[in-house]
């Protein structure tokens, strides 16, 4: 059931949350936490009974394993570690077999010339986002973080259905401690707090990732008829792509306000899982706020297991480790470019399945290695920071932005070769106006005037994208997410906010010819850092949003994070 | 702290009402998709240009309003070429309505008749007969459910009783749109501009595809015979699109409805264009196919007579060469024909016309027919040797690997 179908906003979300009200008011909490475990299993089984058992059968088998860690002595290590390498083994075998054995067939079928029949797994809905969430759940229960635990409130954890089929993906301390009938009773704030982060969402995803979502086929699905086919011109493939980014970027980003928002009504902080990346100064930064909980993830259980093996083979064989701007080459490749060239390719076999997946994946690792071993190395050769970020901070920014969209196209395309001709298309070597126009008598002029309303979209989108305040910054005051700080000042990650005070900064001071925009820029300014009030005016344009993105509904398509 | 949020909650439920109420008044008003059927009003919203886009949704309810005595089926052809309003309609088979719905096969002509000829009593139906709808095509997949559950019947005949509850879902899902919104803005915009395109008793009018051609000084026709050399090469013909003429005949016979079936008349290079991709014997059968359908014995009882007509043929019409402006009097493309051309035609079909324009086909004249055309080909050949050899050049020109 997605969340932008009108069962879902007009049936199973209201009678959910009108059980909810009804059983935390009248009846004990521990009631209305059943409810919503039940009305969560309906929400998966909408999607087909035979997803929901692979399901209940994945998360019945990591809460066994994890019920025989918890009763495991912590004496007995050997035993505790084949249960839980045991249990991550059984997690990733469990998503490898339902996303990618018919890949693998099919690749063998390619290869070898064999006849494997190519749909015979089912792809239960949100299974990437499950296992993930139970292997964190396994490695925190072995490190004894998660000293004991209940069948109940692991169901919650595992089935919560606002971040079930795109997470985030949730740490067990993030999300069990919540459940209290305290925090329940805000009905009325969370109510009021969980409808604005659900409007936005609702409204990015309807109306401006569908709406801008029309152009992106003209470069990644041209027509291919004889009589119609061509490669792919300069803007035309420029403006597919932007599309592409601007729709994946407003597609996740709606769905992760949507998740935040249904889960606050529930009295449910979830974590942030998208911060305004495209704004982002350099590749890291950008990984630090597109998926936030799956780079979090990765970060914790395979980049930074990974640089502590090779750190500690490299010291006990007397090689050298990283010395800041000292660094040797073999180090920075030994202990930066490859654990996060493999990091990147399981973040790209994650995200689907197919070899322009894992290119896209290496291609961000490509980045990373290469902004990584830069501010490593930086101070050797430009040691003045201050010039450093007056000079580095817009262009990275513009150069961040470029790679990010030079990646979607792999991420896109049906193949690695459609990706390249694509590519192609942007440099130009397929000239910049199409045969079909040149064909038709038409010049530049008249294909420039047809792009009117493609380039308007993707330049409006941009504008948003860059200047105005995001959802989580728009409801500051009011605590959106779990780590999302009400304050920019003493904030978790003041890197982030900082970087976003000073974009803005850097457009009020390049505009200082024009006082109105300075001062529209200004209040964007205040707005991204304090928020906004819940006043009469904010009331007007939720509602707004809200009418708009339910007049859009019939017209939706289905979120493109959901097939990860 | 709740009465803060309660405050926010009450103003946001009253704004929210106040739009929603507005932009479904101005839907409702509007009414782009014509599914609720608000009066047509001059400088308001009488143009609806969605005619473009939307036939198959505006047809369904359009014609049930009409209530005609005459409907007229077929493809773009038929609603861009004839004339619902043409004068040589008789009195007695008037209203005439254009029941034609562009880019659709035999199938969908088949379900709008029945759909119409269970709620009123009609007289006459003619139909346009386009050979490239008869070639495996996936009819009428596309649409989707609500297709099918739009209209008053079933494909068997029995009455559709999901008909009413897609009527609600058609009302609510245009009324609460946003995609409806916008086309009430375009419709709005049109009718103050007072020129877009419109339906006018079913008829396509001042269709944007005829000023996109206009606009290209004829350099689309030579595209459009590209499409076109995709449109036939390979191709055979559909059973399934036979069965549905067979079926339009069964219906009319069975309500003693008469019928005029008549195959359109294309431009000469379209006529080639069926000749090099190897299909022209395909387009022969096609016809013995239709003959034999329409020379079936009517069922016992049944008095009504199935009459077909066949335009496709070199003629002083199909051998019109583009004058200096690139334009043509009797084709917009090959395909499809000028409503000029269209007058003739249903001049001709009603008894009228010029006599050396088409053909009626029978059984006793059909042999006689191919060969006529075969001889008509030959000498166009003979007389304009370079538009046959354009043609030519073209396809090998599309696939370089054809001798």
């Amino acid at each position: 059931m997605a969340f932008n179908s009108y069962e879902f906003i007009f049936i199973f979300l209201p009678l959910t949350y009108a059980g909810f009200w009804l059983l935390v008011r009248w009846a004990a909490y521990t009631a209305a936490v059943n409810w919503l475990i039940l009305t969560s299993i309906i929400f998966y089984a909408y999607a087909g009974l035979a997803g929901l058992e692979i399901i209940a059968s994945e998360i019945l088998f990591n809460y066994l394993i994890a019920s025989a860690l918890v009763r495991t002595e912590p004496a007995r290590k050997r035993l505790r570690r084949v249960l839980f390498v045991g249990g991550v083994t059984g997690n990733v075998l469990i998503l490898s077999y339902f996303k990618y054995w018919n890949f693998l067939l099919a690749t063998a079928n390619t290869l070898w010339a064999t006849n494997f029949n190519v749909d015979q797994a089912i792809f239960p809905l949100g299974i990437s986002f499950l296992t993930f969430q139970q292997i964190a759940f396994l490695a925190d229960v072995w490190s004894r973080q998660i000293p004991s635990f209940n069948l109940r409130d692991h169901l919650f954890f595992s089935l919560f259905f606002p971040r079930t089929v795109a997470g985030p993906i949730v740490r067990y301390k993030e999300i069990v401690p919540q459940l209290s009938a305290t925090a329940a009773r805000d009905f009325v704030p969370n109510f009021a707090v969980g409808i604005c982060l659900f409007s936005i969402g609702l409204f990015k995803k309807t109306v401006l990732a569908d709406g801008v979502a029309q152009f992106v086929p003209e470069a990644f699905n041209p027509p291919t008829a004889v009589w119609l086919s061509e490669p792919v011109s300069l803007l035309t493939a420029w403006i597919s792509v932007l599309a592409y980014t601007l729709e994946l970027y407003f597609d996740f980003s709606g769905y992760s306000d949507m998740a935040l928002g249904a889960g606050r009504l529930f009295g449910v902080k979830l974590p942030m899982n998208f911060n305004s990346p495209l704004r982002a100064h350099n590749i890291v930064e950008f990984w630090g706020r597109w998926h936030i909980t799956l780079t979090r993830f990765l970060t914790a259980y395979v980049y930074t297991p990974l640089v502590l093996h090779i750190t500690r083979t490299r010291l006990a064989k007397g090689k050298s480790v990283l010395h800041g701007r000292l660094s040797s080459l073999s180090a920075i490749v030994a202990l930066v470019a490859l654990p996060t060239l493999l990091t990147m390719a399981v973040s790209g076999v994650w995200h689907g399945v197919g070899w322009q997946f894992v290119i896209w994946g290496l291609l961000h690792g490509g980045y990373l290695t290469i902004n990584q071993s830069w501010r490593l190395l930086r101070p050797r050769f430009w040691p003045d920071q201050v010039s450093y970020d007056r000079i580095m901070k817009p262009l990275g920014a513009f150069l961040t932005f470029m790679a990010v969209t030079v990646a979607m196209v792999f991420f896109r395309a049906t193949s690695p070769a459609s990706a390249l001709s694509i590519l192609g298309g942007m440099v130009g070597v397929n000239g910049v106006v199409p045969h079909l126009y040149e064909n038709l008598g038409f010049g530049l002029s008249t294909y420039l005037v047809n792009l009117i309303m493609p380039f308007s979209w993707v330049g409006i989108l941009l504008l948003i994208v860059m200047l105005m305040p995001n959802s989580l910054e728009l409801m500051r005051r009011f605590q959106p997410a779990s780590d999302f700080p009400r304050e920019t000042k003493g904030m978790a990650h003041p890197q982030v906010i900082q970087s976003s005070v000073s974009v803005a900064s850097i457009h009020v001071a390049s505009v200082t010819a024009y006082p109105k925009l300075r001062a529209a820029l200004t209040a964007c300014t205040n707005v991204r850092t304090r928020g906004i009030a819940l006043n009469g005016p904010t009331a007007a344009v939720i509602a707004l949003t809200i009418v708009l993105a339910l007049f859009a509904l019939s017209a939706s398509s289905g979120f493109l994070y959901f097939r990860f | 702290m709740d009465e803060y949020f309660r405050c926010f909650l009450t103003k946001w439920a009253l704004a929210g009402v106040i739009f929603i109420a507005l932009l479904v008044a101005l839907n409702v008003m509007v009414d782009p998709y014509m599914v609720i059927g608000v009066p047509r009003v001059a400088g308001f919203n009488a143009r609806k240009p969605s005619i473009e886009t939307h036939t198959y949704l505006l047809k369904a309810y359009d014609v049930l309003r009409a209530d005609p005595r005459t409907v007229l089926l077929g493809t773009s052809t038929v609603g861009l070429g004839i004339d619902a309003n043409d004068a040589a309609w008789p009195s007695k088979d008037r209203p005439v309505y254009n029941l034609s719905i562009q880019g659709r096969g035999p199938y969908t002509a088949f379900r709008y008749l029945q759909h119409i000829a269970s709620r009123t009593d009609l007289d006459l139906v003619v139909m346009g007969l386009d050979f490239n709808f008869f070639l495996d095509a996936p009819d009428p997949v596309e649409l989707g459910p609500e297709f099918e559950q739009r209209l008053a019947v079933l494909p068997d005949g029995q009455v559709n009783t999901r008909q009413a509850w897609q009527r609600i879902r058609d009302v609510l899902q245009t009324t609460f749109s946003l995609d409806t919104v916008s086309e009430s803005v375009v419709t709005l915009s049109a009718n103050v501009r007072g020129e877009s395109p419109n339906i006018v008793a079913g008829n396509w009018e001042n269709s944007g595809y005829f000023r996109f051609i206009a606009q290209t000084g004829g350099r689309y026709v030579s595209l459009w015979d590209r499409r076109i050399i995709d449109l036939y090469r390979g191709k055979q013909v559909s059973p399934k699109a036979m069965e549905s003429v067979k079926a339009i005949i069964h219906l009319c016979e069975t309500r003693r409805i008469r019928l005029i079936l008549f195959i359109s008349p294309i431009h000469a290079d379209e006529l080639e264009v069926l000749d090099v991709v190897g299909s022209w014997k395909n387009f022969e059968d096609w016809k013995r196919g239709l003959v034999a359908l329409a020379s079936e014995r009517p069922p016992a009882g049944s008095d009504v007579t199935v009459s077909l007509w066949d335009f496709s043929e070199y003629d002083a019409y199909s051998t019109e060469s583009p004058s200096e402006d690139a334009t043509m009097r009797w084709f917009r493309d090959s395909s499809h024909y000028s409503r000029e051309l269209g007058r003739v035609i249903v001049q001709r079909i009603l008894g009228g016309g010029d006599v050396h324009f088409g053909s009626l086909l029978s059984l006793e004249t059909l042999d006689a027919r191919l060969l006529d055309i075969q001889r008509q080909r030959d000498l166009y050949r003979k007389e304009k040797p370079h538009e046959s050899q354009r043609v030519r050049d073209l396809y090998k020109s599309m696939y370089a690997d054809v001798q």
